[in-house]
């Protein structure tokens, strides 16, 4: 441990110049977002994440190049250090110079934000603090230890630029969308290969200086990229990401209208397929359940053996207890549509979804001042917009992360707001809002440790029209909230067999628009 | 024990073929001096020895460790100093000092204060503003401090004046103690007075590795000389290097002279003549090596 210090003291006093002014903009980010002002304000707040960005990846750079791994000059290399002690000096100096005084930043935010400062914070922190070291601090030193001043870290950095834009000319546009579950799987595998590739290069680097293998480690680490892109598109990893459900949690339904037909509508846009709006509702769902959709398929069979498939599409939708009914929105070649009526086509839908689960309800009294959701946020009134917010007056924020789910219920019946903001609102109608947060982990990846409680209420339901809108739902001071919490269940995928559509067509449907 | 040694050391850079199979032995407590003209291939060898470069073949041994394994604690006995070698050039020579200083357990302060003092270094000033030669001895007695086994120099001297290299040399041999010393140099006058033992290198081979008496007494210039003139047969002793011929007189290098055998041979060959010997300067010995083994490379290119 002397050693390492002692290492480390000999940086400090190398690097003390640039070490104190990312100290100061630190201070700086931190005073200018709990002291709101001018725009002016607004455009130094949102720089100084970028200075504060530059400084710490060039504060690594000089760390690690201060004792270049890579060359045959260095003054070091014939000293007696011990691998591991220099690579903890390094890794200490960024943890002591970069990570903690953002934390102090953050905390001070915390701080402003009046939230309070638990031993419950403390996984968050550290787990905040391991991101930011391995996202900055190790990516950047990954490179750095391949390479020996600046100006050939940003030449490997441009480097790689031009390699991703060389990929960009891959006519990736050809290969299928794909859904949010395949991208995280193929990404965390493409992760684990970039970190453990990257974390052999540091290693090796310290311990050996062996310039190629690293080298070699670092290039693996490159192409592993454009490898997780087309791992996302493999089938099996599709088939891994949404397993399919033994017992779907919904079953869902075509809408049909008050004399029980149902309803399709053909919209023809003027460029490109037309497309077909399937009105679905889901039912039997559990009242403790939220399903965020994340893809769809259609698949139409009809006579003879006819049959078409949309292929998976990416589409955002949630359902649940009291926002059961959605559209289903698919592109489709006109001949396809043109089709539809004469081979007397059936239609199946496959959904690939999340599933939440609520675990925890609370009646929340919203009349004070200040109030808290307790386990989820801390909410404020105040005449103060300048923040910009979805309840006009209201800011409600957590530390570091939001639960996996939050929905938050309101009734007609208990609004506060005036009369004229809710015309031809019954007091049976509702308002819902859903605020997906994080899963898994204890803080989401930001600089800025406070996360906002959007409360987007969007209209009453039943839908009320209001012209060519619905009514939207405002929500005001001492209106009551009932507020569900929960997490993330498991990705699966179902089949829903949603019946004849050609016929049902042409029985009653309106077109609207032109093909 | 020998404090270096190597085996069929050899680095090839792409093509170009940098050191080649050099069998090397530097007995402990001597002081090696290992010659040849700029691009021999010394400094790599002595990368090599002191693992900052990898061999493509063969292998080393410093202080009876495998050059291979040459880090951490085993550099707290070896002492490397190189006129390239790149320094922390924000610290003070003091700082500099004071920042080796618990790497080794073995630092006696007093000799640092000593030769600190000795070869006058500016304690307070930077080394970026340090000369080169106030740089090499601030490198020096960064090595010298800890009393190192084994002390490697890579061209020392190079581009010092003779008063700064003469005070390093002195302040080298007095404090090195029992200290195995190996330093590469392109400038024989350089170690002339210093060294004990002496290998020489031209094109990346280790042409001649020997005690420094015995390169002096082997080899020898001979002079045959004839009042009439002097014909030259055809057939001459493979052993004449840089033979010169004249109409009365001959002069050749030997590298295995021998007072007995050498003049009789010359007299077989040449008839009766006169024949006078000098010894060769360490110049002269390294300038026939170089000018035979270029001949050797000729004469096998051509074939």
């Amino acid at each position: 441990m002397k050693m390492i210090l002692h290492i480390l003291l000999k940086d400090l006093r190398r690097q003390w110049r640039e070490i104190a002014l990312y100290v100061l903009v630190s201070a700086d980010w931190a005073w200018l977002s709990t002291h709101p002002g001018s725009w002016e304000w607004m455009r130094q707040k949102n720089m100084l994440p970028a200075v504060l960005f530059g400084l710490w990846v060039f504060i690594v750079i000089r760390a690690v190049q201060g004792e270049c791994l890579v060359g045959d000059r260095e003054f070091w290399a014939t000293r007696p250090y011990r691998w591991w002690q220099l690579m903890s000096a390094k890794v200490l100096l960024c943890v002591a110079v970069l990570n903690l005084p953002l934390t102090v930043a953050e905390l001070c935010l915390l701080r402003y934000a009046e939230i309070p400062l638990t031993a419950a914070l403390i996984p968050g922190f550290l787990f905040l603090q391991l991101m930011f070291f391995m996202v900055a601090t190790f990516l950047t030193s990954a490179i750095a230890a391949v390479t020996e001043t600046l100006v050939q870290w940003l030449l490997t950095i441009a480097g790689m630029i031009l390699f991703a834009i060389v990929l960009s000319w891959f006519p990736w546009d050809k290969l299928p969308p794909t859904l949010n579950g395949e991208e995280n799987s193929a990404g965390l595998l493409g992760m684990a290969i970039v970190f453990g590739a990257l974390l052999f290069l540091v290693v090796w680097q310290y311990a050996r200086r062996g310039v190629w293998p690293a080298r070699a480690a670092l290039a693996v680490a490159v192409l592993t990229v454009p490898g997780m892109i087309l791992l996302a598109h493999v089938a099996m990893v599709r088939a891994m990401a949404y397993p399919v459900a033994t017992s779907p949690e919904v079953q869902l339904t075509v809408q049909t209208s008050a004399d029980g037909t149902r309803t399709y509508t053909r919209k023809g846009p003027p460029f490109g397929n037309p497309e077909i709006s399937i009105p679905v509702a889901a039912v039997h769902i559990d009242p403790h359940m939220v399903m965020s959709v994340e893809g769809m398929r259609l698949h139409l069979a009809g006579d003879h053996g006819w049959r078409w498939d949309s292929g998976w599409v990416n589409k955002s939708f949630w359902l649940g207890e009291g926002t059961s009914e959605t559209d289903l929105d698919f592109s489709m070649p006109a001949a396809v549509m043109g089709q539809l009526p004469r081979v007397h086509a059936t239609a199946t839908v496959d959904l690939a979804y999340v599933t939440y689960r609520l675990t925890r309800e609370q009646r929340i009294d919203t009349s004070r001042a200040k109030f808290e959701i307790p386990g989820v946020a801390q909410c404020r009134w105040s005449g103060s917009n300048r923040f910009e917010m979805a309840v006009p007056g209201l800011r409600c924020e957590a530390p570091l992360r939001l639960p996996g789910i939050v929905k938050e219920e309101m009734l007609a019946r208990e609004s506060t707001c005036s009369q004229a903001e809710r015309d031809n609102v019954t007091p049976n109608h509702y308002a819902v809002a859903v605020q997906f947060g994080t899963d898994g982990i204890p803080a989401d990846f930001d600089m800025d440790p406070v996360r906002e409680l959007q409360m987007a209420f969007g209209s009453w339901l039943p839908l009320v029209p209001v012209g060519k809108e619905f009514m939207p739902a405002r929500f005001c001071r001492g209106t009551p909230i009932v507020v569900q919490t929960g997490h993330m269940e498991e990705r699966r995928q179902s089949s829903f067999t949603l019946g004849a559509i050609g016929t049902e067509w042409d029985a009653g449907a309106p077109d609207e628009g032109e093909e | 024990m020998d404090a270096i040694e190597t085996v069929g050391l050899t680095k090839k850079f792409r093509r170009v073929q940098a050191v080649r199979d050099v069998n090397l032995k530097v007995a402990e407590g001597g002081i090696y001096a290992l010659m040849g003209p700029n691009g021999a291939g010394k400094s790599t060898l002595i990368k090599m020895l002191m693992n900052l470069v990898r061999p493509s073949k063969g292998e080393a041994w410093m202080l009876g460790s495998s050059a291979e394994f040459l880090r951490g604690e085993r550099l707290e006995r070896i002492g490397y100093v190189s006129e390239n070698q790149k320094m922390p050039d924000w610290m003070t020579v003091r700082s500099y000092m004071s920042y080796w200083r618990p790497f080794y357990p073995t630092w006696d302060r007093a000799l640092e204060e000593k030769l600190t003092q000795g070869f006058e270094l500016p304690v307070k000033q930077k080394l970026k503003s340090l000369s080169r030669g106030a740089r090499m001895k601030a490198s020096l007695v960064s090595v010298l401090a800890y009393r190192p086994k084994l002390i490697v120099l890579d061209e020392p001297l190079s581009g010092l004046d003779p008063l700064v290299r003469d005070e390093l040399m002195e302040g080298l041999l007095e404090m090195a103690g029992a200290a195995t010393i190996l330093f590469s140099s392109h400038d024989l006058a350089e170690i002339e007075h210093f060294a004990n033992h002496v290998g020489y290198m031209e094109n990346g081979e280790l042409l001649l590795s020997e005690r420094m008496e015995s390169v002096r007494s082997r080899f020898c210039r001979v002079t045959a000389w004839k009042p009439d003139a002097m014909t030259l047969p055809e057939m001459r002793p493979p052993e004449w290097m840089r033979l010169r011929h004249g109409e009365r007189q001959t002069t050749w290098v030997e590298a295995q002279f021998d007072s007995g055998t050498s003049v009789r041979r010359a007299r077989e060959v040449l008839g009766e003549v006169e024949i006078k010997t000098e010894p060769l300067t360490l110049r002269e010995v390294f300038l026939t090596l170089a000018h035979q083994h270029r001949d050797g490379a000729l004469n096998g290119g051509a074939q």
